[in-house]
């Protein structure tokens, strides 16, 4: 019913009479725009074309400039997936993913101060490091939302979080960024029985499943650190421009994100809990763009990140046996070029190690697929875009590949209907072995379409 | 003797020879920078000489065109694609620039433009700087407002549409006097443009010289333009393009805004005809402010990720 009173609801806007373009301006310090989304995407693998998505979404931008130097800014957003409303199979997780989760109807919401040495940002808000694309790297300031695996924009599955950044300009081209986070959330991922539920969790659930029918209930303990001005992230990051080269210097200390899992009791576990490790990340980032001689147009980007004190469970394929300290890194060196006119190609070479290879004699588990890992995993990934129609039609395919024989291919076609009505169609395609990352998704390969309505 | 007389001549048409091409191609001493003294928000005037030279008449051309008279600009604008069809798509935008090369060795300008609607590309912003070397290309970074992140790109082809108009990248900001050689074709009287746009005809009789452009590049996207520019100020008013087969491919008109007390000479009305396609894009461009004291630090990542959007 709901998804049927949405759908009109929807309809019923995109008939609405013309508007301008533009957001709407309520007296001259305030702006007002915002967006109704229908995104759809059905499995291609099932005959009777099950729908992993029909979600609705709303989102209102709002902007009051207080003086030229002061803003106040929020998004606000609510969704609603009718998937666990159509399809059987999901409906057990249709309270927790069918709509906006607690408090995240709030997208953003924070104050703007400006001038012309230092910039603050106070309030509910995303920070983004990294610029690699598909696979994040430096991009490690926010959680995720991974509901939906990797497949959404990164913007759309960041969660914000309340902190203050500050921006401080010693010299015309060069910054340092401070941040301050004393919230926290856990990235998200779906539970068992969703569209995307990563590996390692239906592996759990099953596992759990045969006590559960002879009334032998194992607790979940998620044990978030608490917000207070210990637990809080500090981050810092100085960022330059030296004779054409950009470079960036990162530093951020606080928790982990994604939980390390430990079972309690035997010989029957009574409680799983999850703890989160608290980190250091060292990392860096160049850019240069070649601006004459041979190699004129292309731009090279690099980024690194060296997480030392990460916890990571080891075992063997699909079964934990304990969890250790092990550093991390990963590292993405970027190229890119304009080939013929507006044919943008994008390749990236991706590496993620740890600083050594076995505990007691185990391999360390992939954290989304509990499948083994090599002490350093590769991957590759080549994006090219274009456009035709004076950019009415836009085409763009992202192929991402593992060095165990791990791929998605994402082709995705934009058109600008009107200034106001986009409307996407593309497709998501998986392969490889159920341990990979993209591989443990290789029946999920979907179309989707979108339809959007800006004002 | 005779050796030692030879060699000297030989080595002092080398040094001559060498005197020369050090000079910077067609460099122009007649033209002058008037500052306008006791004025801190006018604008510098060059003043074309007479008899003067296809040279330097478009030295004044793009002079005028990257506002090189004034130290900052600013502008909001809207520009609409329209398809052969009539279909209009319109695009907001704010931009900025300030001018550092009568200070800077390294960076000619630096210019920021915002994109303000419609709505799915609202915040897309684009910060390049342009280096005096005009054997360098600018750098270039982009806000993606949907991605929440700055990016440094490669610039784009020099022929590809600059967001999706009928401007090419070139046209739009990268073109520059050493990209092309010039001709004087004459003086003459501008017939007149008639906007399919607006109805309006505009620089009817207004008195022009007509410079032949040919690009240096060859084999490129044209093989000529024919410039009218304007006497009163140096800024090309009308320009027809040529394919590589000779072919009239596309009509440009440029409206300008004269600002006697200030002498400033803004680009208010642009409208380029694509004639292969039908497609035409038409900018306005208002609220113009000259030497308004931007600060270079504006023009930075920074600013950027100020964005919300």
């Amino acid at each position: 019913m709901k998804r049927i009173l949405l759908m009109l609801i929807l309809g019923a806007l995109l008939l609405v009479p013309p508007l301008p373009a533009q957001s709407v301006e309520l007296g001259c310090n305030m702006s007002v725009s915002g967006y109704l989304k229908n995104a759809t995407a059905v499995k291609t693998h099932d005959d009777r074309g099950e729908f992993l998505k029909i979600r609705n979404t709303a989102q209102i931008e709002t902007e009051y400039r207080i003086s030229q130097n002061l803003h106040v800014f929020g998004i606000i957003r609510e969704f609603y997936d009718s998937v666990f409303d159509a399809e059987k199979e999901y409906r057990q997780n249709r309270k927790l993913l069918c709509k906006t989760r607690g408090t995240d109807w709030l997208r953003e919401l924070y104050l703007d101060y400006y001038s012309p040495v230092l910039d603050l940002r106070i309030g509910k808000q995303q920070v983004v490091w990294g610029t690699t694309v598909g696979m994040k790297i430096l991009d490690i300031v926010n959680p995720d939302d991974q509901r939906e695996y990797v497949l959404e924009d990164f913007a759309d599955s960041r969660i914000a979080l309340w902190m203050l950044k500050a921006e401080w300009s010693p010299k015309v081209n060069g910054t340092l960024q401070f941040l301050f986070i004393p919230d926290f959330e856990n990235t998200f991922i779906a539970p068992a029985g969703s569209p995307f539920t990563y590996r390692a969790v239906t592996l759990g659930a099953e596992r759990l499943a045969p006590l559960e029918e002879i009334g032998f209930h194992v607790s979940e303990e998620n044990n978030k650190p608490g917000r207070s001005f210990k637990n809080s992230k500090v981050g810092l990051r100085w960022l330059d421009v030296y004779k054409g080269f950009e470079y960036s210097l990162n530093w951020l200390h606080g928790y982990e994100y994604s939980p390390y899992k430990t079972v309690i009791g035997t010989p029957l576990p009574r409680i799983i809990e999850s703890n989160y490790a608290q980190v250091e990340h060292f990392g860096g980032s160049f850019t240069k763009t070649f601006t004459s001689g041979s190699l004129r147009g292309l731009t090279t980007r690099g980024e690194f990140v060296y997480t030392h004190g990460h916890k990571n469970g080891y075992g063997t394929e699909g079964s934990q046996v304990g969890v250790a300290k092990v550093d991390m890194w990963k590292s993405a060196l970027v190229l890119e070029r304009y080939v013929v006119t507006n044919w943008l190609v994008e390749f990236q070479y991706i590496l993620m190690g740890l600083s050594r290879e076995k505990e007691k004699g185990y391999r360390f588990l992939l954290g989304p697929t509990q499948g083994t890992m090599d002490q350093v995993e590769t991957f590759l990934t080549l994006l090219v875009s274009t456009d035709f129609f004076n950019e009415r039609l836009k085409a763009k395919t992202l192929i991402v590949y593992g060095d165990n024989n791990d791929w998605r291919v994402s082709p995705r076609f934009d058109f600008e209907v009107t200034d106001k009505i986009n409307v996407a169609l593309g497709c998501h395609l998986f392969y490889g072995h159920r341990d990979g990352l993209n591989g443990e998704f290789r029946d999920n390969d979907e179309v989707f379409t979108e339809i959007r309505f800006g004002f | 003797m005779k050796r030692l007389t030879l060699c000297i001549t030989g080595i002092l048409y080398a040094l001559l020879f060498y005197a020369l091409s050090g000079s910077s191609p067609g460099a122009a001493k007649e033209l002058k920078i008037e500052a306008t003294a006791g004025c801190p928000d006018c604008c510098d005037v060059i003043k074309p000489y007479e008899g003067i030279s296809a040279d330097d008449v478009m030295r004044i051309k793009y002079w005028i065109k990257y506002t090189k008279f004034a130290r900052d600009y600013r502008s909001d604008g809207k520009f609409f694609l329209i398809d052969k069809g009539g279909l209009t798509r319109s695009r907001g935008f704010n931009r900025y620039r300030i001018l550092l090369y009568r200070s800077s060795p390294e960076y000619d300008y630096k210019d920021m433009t915002v994109i303000t609607d419609p709505q799915s590309i609202k915040g897309l912003a684009i910060l390049a700087w342009t280096y005096t070397d005009p054997k360098k290309d600018q750098d270039t970074w982009l806000w993606l407002p949907t991605l929440r992140k700055i990016r440094r790109v490669s610039q784009s082809e020099a022929d590809d549409s600059a967001l999706g108009s009928d401007w090419t990248t070139e046209e739009m900001s990268t073109r520059r006097w050493e990209d092309e050689t010039y001709k004087m074709v004459g003086e003459r009287k501008f017939p007149g443009f008639t906007s399919k746009y607006n109805g309006k005809t505009y620089y009817q009789g207004v008195d022009c010289w007509v410079v032949e452009a040919t690009p240096k590049r060859n084999p490129w996207y044209y093989s000529k333009r024919i410039v009218w520019i304007d006497k009163r100020h140096g800024g090309n008013i009308y320009d027809e393009v040529y394919d590589p087969l000779g072919r009239k491919c596309k009509d440009i008109l440029k409206v300008y805004e004269i600002w006697p007390e200030k002498h400033c000479v803004p680009q208010v009305h642009l409208e380029a005809y694509d004639l292969a396609t039908g497609h035409s894009t038409i900018n306005e461009i208002g609220n113009i402010k000259f030497n308004s004291g931007q600060d270079e630090n504006f023009f930075s990542e920074k600013t950027l990720m100020r964005t919300k959007w």
